[in-house]
Parts: structure tokens; sequence; C-alpha cells
């Protein structure tokens, strides 16, 4: 399997289930025997890492390294190094930043985020906005990139994660902000802006505190 | 009134107000609001908490309902005439990217889209995305389009618009050739545009809200120098083949020079006439040796020589060859001459020996020849050419420098970090003193009288003016003086039978996108066009100008066939 | 104003037919079995979901064991058959191939592999390659379980080909294409064919007249059936995929559009121009090339000729050998010599590639005739003043001056201009140089990873002639093997547009897919992907990439991939 066919939410898949470690090894730039998976299978696991590391994973713990298939000593040395490390880590759930139960919670809210359209988008559109540019010919930097992702990290899995509460029960921006450990104020506005995208509605004011709720989705059966 | 058209402009509550009151009494209604939906300011807030109900309710549903309301949103007013009594307007409307009738609100795009903007219709509470409808309330038709900055602050301030985005990006990500080509798409003096230029963009930058502004300027010199100290070829990319037609370009500076690099890359010949011994206008006699040393800017003007520019030195117009030569001999004419006459003072005693402007006075060290001036000096201005000519005084072994200024050193209009070089080397600044009268013995000045200033109100140029303090003359003793208050273009050698017209600061009026003066055929840039002015938009013009000077080749020559 | 509501995907299929899974575990003789209990490797496999029968072979690629597999798919009524042995690169095709001899579809066949995998990396640790070989066979049944049956692909193929470029490469490419019975669209975008052979004059090492080469081989290529010639033509557009090109090419402003089922570039490279280095003028100081132009007009008079190796290339800009300007340098001077023996020829070096005997020889000989080399340092250049060329000696540790009334400059050959946009059109590679860049130095030297597609000549690298030449031969053999076959058969490990409704036509896989294998089509229920089969490799981008998770890659499908991956941790 090529490493352009790792999809991001593999990655996450296997922390939920409990994996202390993900390697993901490829060939060389310009080795590729599908010409260009390596260099997207490099992004969606620099995806992988990024929205992991946010939700609290230990960095260690993914890795993306090249290696040809000549190289067998460098193919040793690359999984003794990465198990080495994650060894020092520790099994999941130590040496992270959260503790099992919290984390293997944000382990899943990470998976949905690497599952989302947004996130999928962006990264989708990774190479082509560093090599011909966007619509406005616009050539952006891989640093420039990952700096707009970084952020875009951040957002999607805060928005999920009030998705998630909303979707069980109607909550006012307050009760939500104690529930997830998030200012206040960034909750109000994850959840505006999540109504002015229609997947959020309010249900009732109680006092002067409006209850929002996230709005029922329609769900394929296939 | 019935059948009469009205035009409102603003869709704010009482806009919105008097388009139904206007429609309701037959009349034909446009509506036109510069931002994306109506209700001015006061409508988000209505919006904050529930999105069913808005202030302008009743108003807003007979305007929708009205078929003799038509809202233009995202417009704005170009134009007015008015003939016998009836208005013709023009409307800019921003560009749609959304297809209004194919769009079904589904609200996909929003979703999507990463790019989190400042929400301002909300304040900031909530986040706006780059794709975004606004108020489906309230517009009747375009709620959706996407918010595209044209672009970064910097590159809107640059006058080249160079794209400073890309380059420092790249040069972040250790691409140096690929920045450096980036540059050299907008303007062909990497080198001496990264060592002279005032960097407007990096006192716009962003980032100087943070801490400091990028050091844009510095990124670039580092770029251009990184090629030529590694002696790397720089690429010269000019077409295989070049159309027959010729353009001729009267000034090597970075005006003429810019025209002439674009030019080539376009596949037009150009033959550069230039007065002066050596190319480089101002940047060659104007800026001194120890700012843009004459090595590094011969450089980059052979490169730019290398793409099929001919240069022919020591060619005055009107003079050697005359201006209708040129008209006659080539395609166009392109007229960059700068602005090398200095402004005179306008006080006794002027004529005295030892009086000499800034610009010649530069021009002169530079093209190395002996200067007959010794002992103090004295520098009329607060201007760059002021600074240079005191810095470059100073190095000549004055005695004494004296800058002289009429306001402080806050509305010196010199880039800060010059006069601080200026005052670290020994210049001595006298601020708020205003020259009234040159003295001298036998023809030749001992002195300058002078009278204090104080500022009072501000002037038009909103500095403040400097306003006389009675009976506060005095002398400043000075064997010399440099007048750096201003140049102006020598237009000598435009013939009067040439039709070109000539604004009262002797300078070209032309057309800011094509760069042609009144004459066609016939294109200005630079100093000659601007006044004085930085380089770069010297350069930037001369870019334009070359725009313009191909596309009216191309309508000659479609004219012929 | 509702709106249309976001769809959230349950994961997991739904297995609507009992699935019958039989696992065999190959013993390879003593290979795996000697370093692996495969006894208690197949007792666990029996304890796995989903399997119903499991036998230990000695070896299942023998006729015993593929005979126990066809029986126990019929016996045992198997729908999913696990293999776990050795490498699928050399065995998968047998098993597949007995799977559908037994009547169970071929790609219900999962293969593991335990003996890279486990009993060779493992030797010595045999507990650990036990629990390994366990974990991947728990692996394999679980991904067994999700596979579904597919059909082969077959295509037809177009049996024309174009060669773009009409220099000797192209040319020889064209008429042994053409000679095989093949349509050919020769495309070339000057006017005269023969490309740098027009300007050369005789050819190393057997001293061939270029100019009878080249005459004998337009003669071939214009009068030969079917061989279409298109001179100044330039391709604008080319789409589709191997056996189905369309091509749109223009001709002094008109279009013309035809099919071909293979293409080779042959589009040759050309002379660097020394402008700026060492004087180079065009007229004292010339290159090779324009050397070789001089004898062939019959002007060359010089009488102290001083040749400079390497100039512009092995350089910071051009770190490359051009290769073939030492053998020119050296066929020229002696061509000199053999014009008049009192003319002085000094070669200035900085290494001499002369490979093989016949090089060699021409070498030696030069040197016999009384060519001089000196060998200069690239850290100080030979310096070319007007009637001398100073050059610092290393062995006599001083500078000399060499007389000289002709200096010549042996540049490199650089990339076509056009190779970027054709790289573009064709979906191939370039290398750093800008040349094109093959799939596999190796394996296909004359193949691009895109099938259907070649490539020959100087194109790819500055060859010699002969090189050329033998190099478009083959690049002819090459294209000719599916011309040949006229039918295509493509392993259905493919990409699929898995659920139609959620894929929205955004582009992303199509801006993404290196191989072309996907387009955007309008339908009835609006713009959506397509897949071409026949083009896709089944690398898997588009279907990590789609945001919808539209597509998906047979046999590889995301649940099958997450199941194998929950399989292995609930070891």
């Amino acid at each position: 399997m090529c490493t352009g066919r790792v999809n991001p939410t593999m990655i996450a898949e296997a922390f939920i289930n409990g994996a202390d470690g993900v390697m993901v090894v490829g060939c060389h730039f310009g080795d590729c025997h599908y010409i260009t998976g390596n260099v997207e299978g490099k992004i969606k696991v620099g995806l992988a890492a990024r929205v992991l590391d946010f939700v609290g994973l230990h960095p260690t713990r993914v890795s993306f390294d090249q290696c040809s298939s000549a190289e067998g000593e460098r193919f040793v040395n690359l999984v003794t190094d990465f198990d080495d490390g994650v060894r020092q880590v520790g099994p999941l759930g130590s040496g992270d930043r959260l503790p099992l139960p919290e984390l293997k919670e944000k382990l899943l809210m990470a998976k949905t985020a690497l599952g989302s359209q947004k996130l999928r988008w962006v990264v989708g559109k990774f190479s082509e906005f560093v090599t011909a540019g966007n619509k406005y010919g616009e050539v952006f930097t891989e640093h420039e990139m990952w700096r707009t992702l970084d952020t875009i990290v951040m957002d999607e899995v805060a928005t999920h994660e009030i998705l998630r509460e909303l979707e069980r029960n109607a909550a006012a921006v307050k009760d939500l902000a104690a529930r997830l450990k998030l200012p206040p104020p960034h909750v109000l506005r994850y959840v505006l802006a999540l109504q002015r995208r229609g997947l959020v509605r309010l249900e009732q004011v109680e006092g002067t505190s409006p209850r929002y709720k996230a709005v029922e989705l329609e769900v394929d059966a296939a | 009134m019935a059948g009469k058209r009205v035009v409102i402009f603003g869709g704010n509550p009482a806009g919105v107000a008097a388009a139904v009151k206007h429609a309701e009494a037959g009349m034909q209604v446009t509506l036109v609001e510069p931002s994306p939906s109506l209700g001015g300011d006061l409508l988000p807030q209505t919006r904050i908490i529930d999105g069913t109900f808005s202030f302008l309710e009743p108003n807003l549903e007979a305007l929708r309902k009205h078929p003799n309301i038509h809202v233009i949103t995202n417009a704005e007013i170009v134009r007015t005439q008015s003939v016998d009594g009836r208005y013709r307007f023009r409307i800019r409307r921003s560009t749609p990217r959304v297809d209004a009738e194919k769009c079904n609100d589904c609200k996909e795009c929003i979703r999507v889209c990463p790019i989190h903007m400042y929400d301002d219709f909300n304040e900031s509470i909530g986040f706006r995305t780059a794709i975004d409808f606004f108020n489906p309330e309230t517009a009747k038709a375009g709620e959706y389009n996407i918010f595209k900055e044209d672009m970064p602050i910097c590159q809107a301030t640059c006058p080249a618009n160079l794209n400073i985005r890309s380059y420092a990006g790249l040069i972040a990500d250790g691409k140096y050739a690929e920045s450096l080509a980036v540059i050299r798409e907008r303007l062909p003096f990497a080198l001496s545009i990264g060592r002279v230029c005032p960097h407007p963009c990096e006192t716009a930058c962003n980032r100087g809200y943070v801490d400091e502004p990028i050091a844009i300027c510095a990124l670039k010199r580092f770029v251009a120098d990184f090629e030529m100290n590694h002696s790397i070829e720089p690429p010269v990319e000019a077409p295989d083949q070049f159309h027959p037609e010729r353009v001729a370009i009267i000034g090597a500076g970075p005006a003429g020079l810019s025209c002439g690099y674009f030019l080539a890359k376009a596949g037009y010949h150009s033959v550069v006439f230039e007065a002066m011994p050596e190319p480089g206008g101002m940047f060659r006699y104007g800026i001194p040796e120890y700012r843009l040393p004459t090595e590094t800017l011969m450089h980059e003007i052979n490169w730019i020589l290398a793409h099929g520019v001919e240069l022919r030195c020591d060619t005055r117009i009107g003079e050697d060859v005359s201006f209708e030569d040129l008209q006659r001999d080539y395609a166009a004419v392109f007229i960059g001459v700068g602005a090398w006459t200095g402004m005179n003072l306008r006080i006794p005693g002027e004529e005295l020996e030892g009086v000499i402007d800034g610009v010649r006075f530069l021009r002169d060290v530079n093209m190395g020849k002996k200067i007959d001036m010794e002992g103090r000096v004295i520098i009329i201005g607060g201007g760059n050419v002021a600074m240079d000519a005191a810095r470059v005084s100073w190095r000549e072994g004055f005695e004494e420098v004296h800058v002289v200024y009429r306001r402080t050193r806050r509305e010196m209009p010199a880039s800060p970090w010059e006069i601080d070089a200026a005052e670290d080397e020994g210049v001595k600044f006298q601020f708020l003193v205003a020259p009234i009268e040159v003295v001298g013995e036998n023809g030749r000045m001992t002195g300058l009288k002078c009278l204090r200033m104080e500022l009072g109100e501000p002037d038009a140029s909103g500095r403040r003016r400097p306003v006389p303090i009675e009976g506060s003359e005095f002398v400043i003793e000075a064997e010399n003086l440099i007048a750096a208050i201003g140049q102006r273009p020598d237009l000598k050698f435009v013939p009067e039978e040439s039709d070109l017209a000539i604004t009262r600061w002797n300078t070209f009026e032309v057309d800011q996108e094509t760069f042609v003066t009144n004459v066609p055929g016939v294109f200005s840039a630079g100093d000659v066009e601007t006044g004085p002015d930085i380089a770069i938009r010297a350069c930037a013009n001369g870019r334009k100008a070359a725009v313009g000077i191909v596309r009216h080749i191309e309508a000659k020559r479609r004219e012929a066939a | 104003m509702s709106p249309p509501l976001r769809v959230t995907k349950k994961r997991g299929v739904k297995l609507a037919e009992d699935i019958r899974t039989g696992v065999f575990v190959c013993d390879c003789g003593s290979n795996i079995a000697g370093y692996l209990d495969c006894g208690e490797i197949a007792e666990y496999a029996e304890s796995l979901p989903n399997v119903v029968f499991v036998k230990e072979n000695l070896y299942t690629c023998s006729e015993a064991g593929i005979n126990e597999i066809k029986d126990a798919i019929k016996d045992e009524k198997l729908n999913r058959v696990v293999v776990a042995s050795c490498s699928p690169r050399t065995h998968e095709p047998l098993f597949r191939e007995s799977c559908a001899e037994a009547g169970l579809n071929p790609y219900l066949f999962e293969m593991v592999n335990i003996r890279d995998q486990c009993s060779w990396v493992h030797m010595k640790q045999r507990e650990q390659g036990n629990e390994k070989a366990k974990d991947l066979i728990r692996m394999g049944v679980a991904k067994a379980a999700l596979l579904q049956a597919q059909e082969p692909i077959q295509s037809e193929m177009d049996p024309k080909a174009m060669i773009i470029g009409a220099g000797i490469s192209g040319m020889t490419s064209a008429l042994a294409l053409a000679n095989r019975g093949y349509q050919v669209f020769l495309v070339e975008k000057s006017r005269e064919v023969g490309g740098l052979l027009r300007n050369l004059h005789k050819l190393a090492p057997a001293d061939v007249d270029a100019e009878e080469l080249l005459t004998k081989q337009k003669m071939a290529v214009t009068n030969h059936e079917n061989i279409r010639l298109l001179t100044s033509t330039t391709i604008s557009e080319i789409q589709g995929y191997i056996g189905h090109y369309d091509v749109t090419v223009s001709a002094n402003g008109t279009e013309e559009k035809f099919g071909v089922g293979v293409i080779i570039i042959a589009t040759g490279a050309k002379v660097f121009r020394p402008e700026g280095l060492f004087n180079y003028d065009g007229k004292r100081v010339i290159t090779q090339f324009e050397l070789e132009g001089l004898f062939r007009t019959k002007k060359f008079e010089a009488k102290n000729v001083v040749m400079i190796q390497c100039v512009g290339a092995r350089s910071e800009e051009r770190k490359y050998c051009s290769r073939i300007c030492c053998m020119t340098a050296i066929k020229n001077s002696i061509a000199i010599k053999e014009r008049d023996p009192e003319a002085t020829v000094h070669i200035l070096y900085r290494d001499i590639q002369a490979y093989g005997t016949e090089n060699e020889t021409l070498y030696q000989r030069s040197k016999q005739l009384g060519v001089r080399y000196i060998k200069y340092d690239q850290e100080r250049p030979p310096e070319v003043q007007d009637e001398a060329v100073k050059v610092y000696h290393h062995l006599l540790g001083r500078e000399l001056e060499l007389v000289q009334d002709l200096v010549v400059l042996s540049t490199p050959l650089i990339a076509g201009e056009d190779n970027e946009e054709l790289s573009k059109l064709l979906r191939v590679t370039l290398d750093e140089n800008k040349f094109f860049l093959e799939s596999h130095v190796k394996l296909k030297p004359l193949d691009f990873a895109t099938d259907g597609v070649f490539l020959c000549g100087n194109a790819h690298y500055p060859a010699t002639i002969r090189e050329a030449i033998s190099q478009a031969l083959g690049a002819a053999s090459r294209a000719s093997i599916p011309l040949a076959k006229g039918m295509m058969t493509v392993e259905p490990i493919v990409s699929v547009l898995a659920d139609e409704d959620a894929c929205r036509g955004c582009g992303l896989c199509e801006a993404l897919c290196p191989y072309g294998a996907l387009e955007i089509v309008r339908t009835e229920k609006g713009r959506k992907v397509r897949v071409i089969p026949v083009a896709c490799k089944g690398c898997g981008i588009c279907a990590a990439t789609c945001y919808v998770h539209a597509l998906n890659i047979n046999s590889y499908t995301d649940q099958q991939v997450e199941e194998q991956i929950r399989a292995f941790l609930s070891g």
C-alpha cells in the first residue's frame, strides 16, 4: 500500500484501538512507485500528527520516514529509534498530556476532525497551493500552509467538541465552556459560527442565557 | 412624479425607507449599497442572538416584494454626469464570485471554508468565513460572496506592488533563486532598491503592531546580494524573437531602464538615450556611493541591458538628437528624464559664489569632480537629498556641516535612520530656522542670515506651519551653502511644436494606467511625471508605461493590418 | 429555509452473506517451518472469526497444496481464502488463479507473507516471530471477510503511435514501428526533420557522414506509407490514457485532432549557448556545434585551435556531465589534424570521458596526431584573450600562453525549452535538469511511470548518435508490446466512486491524481468524478484525500484497512 493511500483517519483509528505508536515509512522523494504518493503521504501524516498532538497525544508517537527497499540497515535503525522513542514515552495514556479515558475521548474527536470536510479540503489542496498556486495565482510556501493548517486544526477540534456536546444536550455557552475547559468567549464565537453555518440552533432562552442545540442531522442509512 | 427613475445611495434604514416610499409613489427605484447587504450598522446587533427577527423587517418585506425596486449591493458610484436635468451614474460593482442564480443557500461552502476572518458584521463576536452570506433577511440578491483581500497590506503599499508575501516566504523556505525571480517579475532593480528604498511597505507592515515590521527591504537586498556574491549568473529571460518595432527611451534612470527591461521581456527592443556619460540616472548621480556603490548598480544595469536594451550615453535630446527624430524613427517615445534642476531659495544673495543646489552637488561628487569648496557648509532642507548632501559634505571634509530646517525633527520628510546617521556622524542640525538672506563680501558668501520660527496651525499637508518669531534674526557663518529644498524636471528639450502639455510643476500629465501623455505615442514616468519621489515608484511606473507602450504598438499594428 | 443537512456515514460494512474463510499455512519446507511453529499458528487460525477451515501445507504452492485449496473451496463451501506463506509479488497470481479454477472469484483471496515478514527477519526470535505471524494472519482474515468480488478490466487498444520529435531518435523509432505495420504520427515542431544531426559533420567513432545518414533516414520516413510526418507542428493538447490518447496538434494556425494508443517522446535536447563565457562571440570563439558547421560548409581555416571542455557544465548551475562533449572534441581535433598536420590543437579539459574501446582508440589516435591535452582547474579557468588563451598548467606550476586563431568551447546539451510543457501535458516527470525521467533506472529505462508513454534519445539525457538509435529501437520495441496485444487487461485494484451521491465533483482528486485517471464529468446528478480504470494504478491518493469519502480503492477500502488495524490491535 502506498503511503499516499494512508487516510489520516486510519492513524487516529490505530490510537483509538490502543496503539502506542504509528510509523509510516515510504519511498524517498522522486523515487515513488506512484510518482507523488509519498509527497501526499507526508502531508496527510503531517496533518494527522498535528491534530493528534493538539488533542494531547505525545508527538513522538507519530512518525513519517523515508527509506528505500535497498536500505535495510536504515530501515532497522528507523524502526529501532522510533520504538525506543515510544518506549521512553510509555504506553498510551502515560507521557501524553491527558490520561487514558479522557485521551480516548479526545482521540475520537480527532478522528472526527480528520474525517471532516474542512481539514480534508485544505490538506487536499496543499500540494496544489505550494506548486501551481490557487485560483488567484498566489503560490504559498510550505511553512505558510502548515501555519494556516495549525489554526484550522485548533478551530476544527474545538468545533467538533462543541458539536458533539450539543448533539447530546442543549447547553448554554458558559456550561459548555466549563465542560470543555475552554474560555467562554471562544466558545461563544464557535457556537455563533456554527449557528451561522446552520449546524446549531437556539433552542430556548433560560433566564438571560440562550441555550443552543445541535441541528438534528439526517443520517445516511448506507 | 410617476414613471420617473430614482437612484438611492446607501442601504441603511433611512435609505430603505426612502426606497419603499418612492417605489410606492410609482417610481422605478435603484438602491445602491457599498456593503454586501442592506441595513447599515444597525442591523447586525439584532442578529447576534436570533436570526429570524430583524430590525428593518417591515420595510424590508415591502422592499423585497416591490417589483419596482432594484437593489445593487457591493457597489459604489464612480462617476456622476448631469445632462439637461437628467443624471447618469456609473456604478462599479465589486466582483461577484458566487453565481446568485445557482446558489441555493445550502451553506456547504461556509461549512468547509477554512479561512476565518474578522467578523465585521458582528463586531467580531463570531467568526465569518472568507465565503459567507450577509444577512439573507435583508438583501435581495447576492447574499453570498467570497471576500478576498486584493493584496496584503505590504504589497498594496509598495508602489511596484511587489509580491512580498511570496518572496519573503520563499526566502524562509530557502528558495533564494525563486524568491529573486518573484521580485524580478515586477522590478529589475532588486540590488539597488534593496539598498536605497525607504520601504513604505515596512511602515505599513502589520507585524509592526506585534513587535517590529518584517525587514522586507533587507530581505530583498539579501536575495539579490546572495546571487551577486555567489557569482550566480542572473537569468536573462528575453524572448527568442523580437518584434520589429523599436522604442526610444529618454533617460537611463530607474524609470527608463525599468521600462526598457519590461519592453524587452515583452519582445520589443528599445534604445535608451542618456545625456550623462554613464547610465543609472539618480541611482548613479543622485544617491551617494556609500548608499549604493556604482559597481553594484552597474552589475544590475548590465544585466538589464543584456535583455536586449541598447544604451547610448552622452546623447542629449535636443542637442545630439532632436525630439522630432525620435518621434519619427521609433514606434513610441518614453520620457523618463527625472527631476534634476534644484529649486531656487528665492532669497537675496542666492547668486553669490559658494551657493549650489543639492542635486548638482551630489552629481558633481558622484562624477568624481573636484569639489571647489572648503570651509563650512550649510544645507537647507529636510528631505533625503538634504541628508545625502549633509553626509556627503561631511565625507568631503568640510570643517562644519549645518542642516537648517524650518520645522522640527518630527516634520522632517527624510528617513529617520538617515537623520540619525547624519547626526551621529557630526552634522549639526538647526531646527525651526528659516533662511532669509545669503550675506557675502566681494561676491562670495560669508554666512546665512536666518530667522527663528515656531510652529503654528497645521497647513494643507497636515504639518504645523512654521511662523517666524519677530526680531529673532541671526547669522550662521559659513563659506558654502547647499540648497536641497526640492527639484523639478528640466524640459527644455521638448520642442513647443510637440504639443506636449506641461503642468505648472514642470511635469507631464499622464494617464495613470498607461502613462501616455496627451500626445499619442509619447509616454512618461518617473520623477518627470510625479515630481521628486522615491525610486521604486519610478521603477513601478516605468513598468506600467512599458505595458502601455506594448498596447499602443499592438493597437497600431492592428490598425495597419 | 432549512439547509440540506450534513451527511454522516456509518462506518463498517454489514455482511449480507455468511462468511466461510479457509486459511492455508505454508511450511515452505523448512523455510518457514524451520523457524516458526506452523502447527501452533494453524491452530491459532482456527480460533479466528469466520474461519471454518485451516490446513497446514508442506508447500502450498505445490500441485498438492493447490489441489487442497481447490478441494476445500468445493467441499467446505469456502467463500474466502487466506494463504499464509511467502511474497505476493511472486505467488499471489498463482493462488488467485487456483481460486478462480475452483469457482471462487480470485479477488476474494488474501495473502499473508509470514516468510519474508516473520521467519526470515526473525530467524533468531522464534517466539516473537510466531506472535507476529499470528498477528498478520489475524489481520488477513479480518480483511478477507470484507473483500468483494471484482472483475478484471478490459480495454481496447488504438493501434497507432505518436512520436514527438523527428530527430535521429524519433525517425528511428517511427521507422521501427511503421515497419511492424503500425500507423505512426511523427510530429516535429521545426520545418525540417533531423534535429541536431542537421548541423553535424562526421559521426564518431565509425566516421559516418552525418548528412548521408540524415538523408537516408529522411527519405525512409517521408516515403513510408505508415508514417504521417507532420512538420512545423506543435502539440496543443493530449487527453486520455494508454490505448486512447486524443491528440490535438496545430500547424500554421490550423488545428488537427487524431487518436493514438501509445506515445514516444523523442524531443531531443539543445546545445547550450555560452553567452558571456570565455568571450564567446560565435566568430573567433565558437562552440563545437558551430565548428561542425564550419567543417560542413568548408569554411574552416584556423591554424591554431584551442578547445575548452566543460564550458557551462559540471558547474554550480549545471551540475551534470553532458558526456558526449569529450568525444566530440576528440573527433573534431582529429579532423583538424587530418586536414592539416601542421595545425596545432590544444584541448583544455577537466576530466576526459572516453569510455569503450572505440573511443579509447580515438583518444589515443588524437594524441598520436599531436593533439595536446592540458588539464585545468575549475577554480582557475583558462582566460581567453584576443590572440591567445592563458591557462595555468598544474604540473609546470605556471601559466601558459597558447597562441590561437580559433577557440572552440565544448558546451553541454541542455533540456529543450518545451520539456516542462510536455511533461504537464502527458503527466510524466522531469529530473532536476528538466530532462525526462524514466520510470526505473534499471527495470524500465525507456518507459515512464505513466503507461503507454516511452522515451528515447537526448530527451532523456545527452546521448551519442549510436546510443540514441539503440534507445529509439528499444522504445519502439517497448511501445509495440501494448500495440501488439490489441486488448489490455488491467487489474481491478483501482479507484472506484463508491458513493456517487456524496461526490460533489469538486476536482480535488482530479488535481492530485498522478496518472490522469480521474476526470470530472457532467451527469444527470450534477458534476461527478469518473474513474478511468485503465489509467488508474490504484495508488489511493484520491481515496485518502476525498473530503466526502466518496472514493475508495478496490481491495484496499478504508473499511478493510481499518478492520485490519482493529484486528491487529485486538490481539
